[in-house]
């Protein structure tokens, strides 16, 4: 099942390669591609039921066996939600790369299929060595995306978001590779999951490795200060791309540390949380003071996300039921959220191909329907109760509030300059007088648009009025994690 | 059978040198069409007596101890036919296209590859060093055979007189390890240096010395055939004045042939125990990635940026060789030692495929005036050529050590065996794989460059067009830009695949 949902955009993205695909068709192909997709992954939620382990789909099959590497797949509820962000951002996203791709359509539909690929092979993957090729994988195409597609300063932006995660993921091999042949003992390395959990590392080994592999995730998350990555990224890369990029490739710097570096090393998970709680609220503070001042809106939304990744590491390093469960949940939320704004921005773009907020004002008199969309998805970055923004912020703060009563107390302060810097965003671009001649020829959106932006706006809603929906499978997983990382944390040294 | 049948491959080709000679390259002939066909026919021959010779012999020595028939030396002796034979096509259309088609071009390779043949399968010193002369003087002349080209002549000048002090440097030291060990085999070495540790350099007075320096000289002889820091400094200038598929032949080849005899020289003299030889070759590993990365950052011209790149990898390969050096140390040595020499020997194909696919892109795209090499002259070859540039890119990506690639894989695997040293050699390790990441971080930007120079820029409007590529050639490319990729991850496809190239070198490393 697991195989079947990542083959599908790979076979997409092999058919487009084929001579007789033109533009249409491979527009066609993707479409058909990701919509299988996420029906396939609706009915293996629809099928999710769990082992005693807590996963679901499992599957094993020997693939380099010389190396210890095998492909072996699984889900559990985290995965199984975050894998459905994916499917549902998908289709949306290529529905909008149809209008703002202007050059080299096929090409564009075939790095996108590569992208989903390795971005669902990342969240399936039950292997060491088989997560980090698919981690590495979703960097081809998005360094092209940003460098092919992207906008003025692309080939800067592009470069540093490659060498910045490469420089990140190098230390992480080496602590797969260390893990492997320990797993492995005596003979070929082992690398599957099962085997990195049941080893029994020393303080200092877990240390060390949660250091390199949490560098990894931190970068991708990002964390601060590993964060200047994003704002270029985020700016230059096309909207689609952007789309992709905050959607579901920050998230997988969270999951990779709820995956991977927590239940693996709990007590390098211990050493580190308070440092990563105190850079999370850097983090969340400085990125909205930096969202302040920032004159284009796409840049905005980029330094918006730094803020609520912050919040979400906050969250998880919380390191309790409450707060991991709103930073999952955040993750999901942010999904949701960031994708819209960022679609809606491209909107704009498409529109006046400008950024610039000095270049707006007033635009909710002609543009009513877009101010409207706009400002809901704002709204739920915000964390407007009612939206699922809300349930996550709450959860987070909650969470953290149990283990760093002061680091929460300033996060609260975050959410409130959060408002001012969306709410202000939304006065320069929507309100006041329409100053430009310009902007008073705008189209409101069309249908097209609107088919766009209607399943966001409807998840928003749902994840924030019922958000149970979604928290509830989580919970299973994040109640063994808490369990089992409290045992050893607080059991014997070294582990179980 | 004896091991005496692997002779046969080894005279198959010098019969072939000496039969193109005399035959297809008489004044008058028209090209070396036949002269390149005629090599290509022997050297697969070469190939198949190879395979027979293995089939019939096994492992085995002959000779008096001075052919030495294991796997190791068989596998790698397959990997350059191969690599010659792929050359083959690249080196008759690049020669037409410059205007240099000389049949005694063809004449020159098998012996080249029968120089390697002999240096890879002996444990003797003075036939690895005949071997090793062989293949250096065919390679001196072939770097400078494009006649008029000043590029060409300055490379094989520059090839001959530096190799030759080096090859001097080589025999003093093995001269010396005589005088030490009264042996010139690597299993007498060995033992005799096991048997008296004084002399191999324990203590530094008396004997010590000699044994010490003589190492040592044959390290820098060896060094400087590898491209290895400080001895590198021939290696750009030459691949740039030679023809670019045979700059390409270079750099892969004589590496592996030449690592294939480091490796058995490490074996026997890894025995000594000398923290010193092993720290040495730690050393210069490192300072190879590094001297590699940063000289090919500097290049404006894309095919001096892989020769500096081929140094980096071989600085990787070294640094297997000198994790396999300071496997022998510790408590277990052999399943470690084991281990890195399988690093080094699919480091070897992988760099094989890849790098000869590079070069083969780069001379397809090279114009009679020899020009086209320059990052600016790829600008948007996704429009111009799309199948070179997808293959390129493969090429790049794989150099990279992107996953999903031979490349990747290959560095994979010495991650894996730098990893399983045991103390006490953490602190070389530790720096070692610092060092390797930082090269595969420092070879992203240029090798990205290429990217951007082939997608994201667009194609300038009186862009040379090079002749449309021959068949063969284009097949050549994208079969090596197929192994790239399916040896990365593909699963086994009559025993091709990653999982194929780990049991090659697996085999491989157990000799046998």
């Amino acid at each position: 099942m697991l195989a079947a949902i990542l083959l599908i955009p790979l076979a997409g993205a092999v058919a487009i390669l084929l001579p007789w695909s033109s533009e249409r068709r491979a527009y066609a192909i993707a479409l058909v591609a990701t919509t299988a997709g996420l029906a396939l992954g609706l009915s293996a939620a629809a099928g999710f039921e769990p082992g005693p382990d807590g996963m679901a789909y499992r599957s094993s099959s020997p693939w380099i066996p010389g190396i210890g590497a095998s492909l072996a797949f699984g889900i559990d509820g985290i995965a199984l939600l975050l894998v459905l962000l994916t499917l549902f951002l998908a289709p949306i996203t290529l529905v909008a790369a149809r209008t703002s791709i202007e050059t080299r359509g096929r090409a564009f539909c075939f790095w996108f299929l590569i992208l989903n690929f390795a971005m669902l092979g990342t969240l399936v993957a039950r292997d060491l060595f088989l997560f980090f090729v698919f981690w590495e994988l979703m960097l081809i195409p998005m360094y092209l995306m940003i460098g092919i597609w992207g906008g003025k300063d692309r080939d800067y932006a592009g470069l540093k978001f490659f060498l910045y995660t490469v420089v990140g993921s190098i230390p992480m091999l080496i602590a797969f590779v260390y893990l492997g042949i320990k797993a492995g003992g005596a003979g070929a390395p082992d690398f599957s999951f099962e085997a990195a959990g049941a080893l029994s590392l020393t303080a200092g080994e877990q240390f060390w490795c949660f250091l390199a592999c949490g560098l990894s995730f931190a970068v991708k998350m990002p964390l601060w200060p590993f964060h200047t990555w994003l704002p270029d990224a985020h700016t230059e890369a096309p909207t689609p791309g952007s789309v992709l990029l905050a959607g579901v490739l920050l998230k997988m710097g969270g999951y990779g540390f709820v995956r991977i570096a927590i239940p693996f090393f709990p007590e390098g998970a211990e050493a580190f949380a308070p440092a990563i709680c105190v850079l999370s609220l850097v983090a969340i503070i400085a990125g909205s003071l930096a969202a302040m001042v920032q004159p284009d809106i796409k840049r905005l939304v980029a330094y918006s996300s730094v803020a609520h990744m912050g919040a979400v590491m906050l969250g998880i390093f919380s390191l309790n039921r409450e707060g991991m469960a709103g930073g999952l949940f955040q993750m999901l939320a942010h999904g949701v959220s960031t994708g819209g704004l960022f679609l809606l921005v491209g909107f704009l773009y498409e529109r006046r191909h400008t950024r610039d907020f000095d270049e707006f004002g007033g635009l909710a008199k002609v543009m009513p329907l877009y101010a409207v969309c706009f400002i809901f998805v704002s709204l739920s970055s915000i964390a407007l109760p009612g939206m699922n923004g809300f349930v996550g912020e709450f959860l987070i703060f909650a969470g953290s509030y149990a283990r760093h009563p002061a680091l929460a107390a300033f996060a609260v302060l975050g959410a409130i300059l959060g408002a001012w810097y969306m709410l202000s965003a939304v006065r320069r671009i929507f309100f006041g007088p329409l100053t430009r001649t310009e902007n008073q020829e705008l189209k409101d959106l069309t249908g097209r648009e609107m088919l766009i932006m209607a399943p966001l706006l409807v998840a928003i809603l749902w994840m924030g009025v019922l958000a149970n929906t979604f928290l509830a499978p989580m919970r299973p997983d994040i109640e063994r994690t808490i369990s089992d990382y409290t045992s050893a944390v607080a059991g014997p040294p070294g582990g179980r | 059978m004896t091991a005496a049948a692997y002779v046969i491959p080894i005279a198959v080709l010098t019969l072939t040198g000496l039969g193109v000679l005399v035959f297809f390259c008489r004044r008058g002939e028209p090209g070396a069409g036949r002269a390149a066909l005629a090599t290509g026919a022997g050297t697969a021959f070469a190939l198949i007596s190879l395979a027979w010779a293995r089939a019939q012999a096994g492992n085995g020595e002959d000779f008096g101890g001075m052919l030495l028939g294991d796997a190791l030396g068989v596998h790698a002796s397959i990997l350059i036919l191969l690599a010659g034979l792929a050359t083959l096509p690249l080196l008759l259309a690049s020669l037409r296209k410059t205007g240099h088609e000389h049949g005694e071009i063809f004449a020159l390779l098998p012996f080249c590859m029968a120089g390697m043949m002999v240096m890879m399968m002996t444990n003797h010193l003075v036939v690895f060093f005949l071997g090793l002369e062989t293949m250096s003087l065919a390679l001196y002349i072939l770097a400078g055979s494009l006649r008029g080209d000043g590029r060409s002549l300055e490379a094989g000048m520059k090839y001959l007189l530096t190799g030759a002090f080096a090859t001097g440097v080589l025999l003093m030291g093995m001269a010396f390890l005589f005088g030490v060990t009264g042996s010139f085999h690597l299993r007498d070495i060995a033992a005799w240096l096991i048997q008296n540790p004084a002399a191999a350099g324990a203590d530094p007075g008396g004997l010590g010395i000699l044994a010490g320096a003589g190492i040592l000289m044959m390290l820098a002889g060896i060094a400087f055939k590898l491209g290895v820091v400080p001895f590198h400094q021939w290696a750009p200038d030459v691949y740039d004045g030679a023809p670019t598929p045979l700059a390409g032949f270079m750099a892969t080849t004589v590496k592996v042939a030449v690592f294939v005899a480091l490796i058995r020289i490490a074996a026997a003299y890894g025995m000594v125990r000398s923290p010193h030889f092993t720290a040495t070759l730690a050393v210069l590993a490192s300072l190879t990635v590094l001297a590699g990365g940063l000289g090919a950052l500097a290049q404006s011209s894309v095919k001096r940026m892989l020769a500096w790149s081929s140094l980096g990898h071989g600085g990787y390969v070294l640094m297997a060789v000198a994790g396999a050096a300071a496997a022998m140390q510790t408590v277990d040595p052999v399943p470690v030692f084991i281990l890195h020499v399988e690093a080094v020997f699919g480091y070897l194909v992988a760099y094989v495929v890849m790098t000869l696919g590079a070069f083969a892109v780069l001379s397809e795209l090279e114009t009679r005036e020899r020009t086209g090499l320059q990052y600016a002259d790829l600008a948007g070859l996704r429009d111009r050529e799309p199948a070179l540039a997808a293959s390129m890119l493969i090429f790049v990506l794989s150099l990279a050590g992107i996953p999903l690639t031979v490349g990747f894989l290959a560095k994979f695997g010495v991650f894996k065996s730098l990893l399983a040293i045991a103390d006490p050699f953490s602190g070389q390790k530790w720096a070692m794989l610092a060092v390797l990441g930082l090269g595969s971080v420092v070879g992203l930007a240029y090798y990205l460059k290429v990217v951007v120079m082939m997608y994201m820029r667009p194609s300038p409007g009186g862009a040379v067009r090079p002749s449309a590529a021959s068949f063969v050639v284009l097949a050549v490319i994208v079969l090596c830009a197929a192994l790239t990729l399916w040896l990365g991850f593909g699963p086994n496809l009559f025993g091709v695949g990653a999982e194929g190239l780990t049991g090659w070198a697996r085999v491989a490393a157990h000799r046998g």
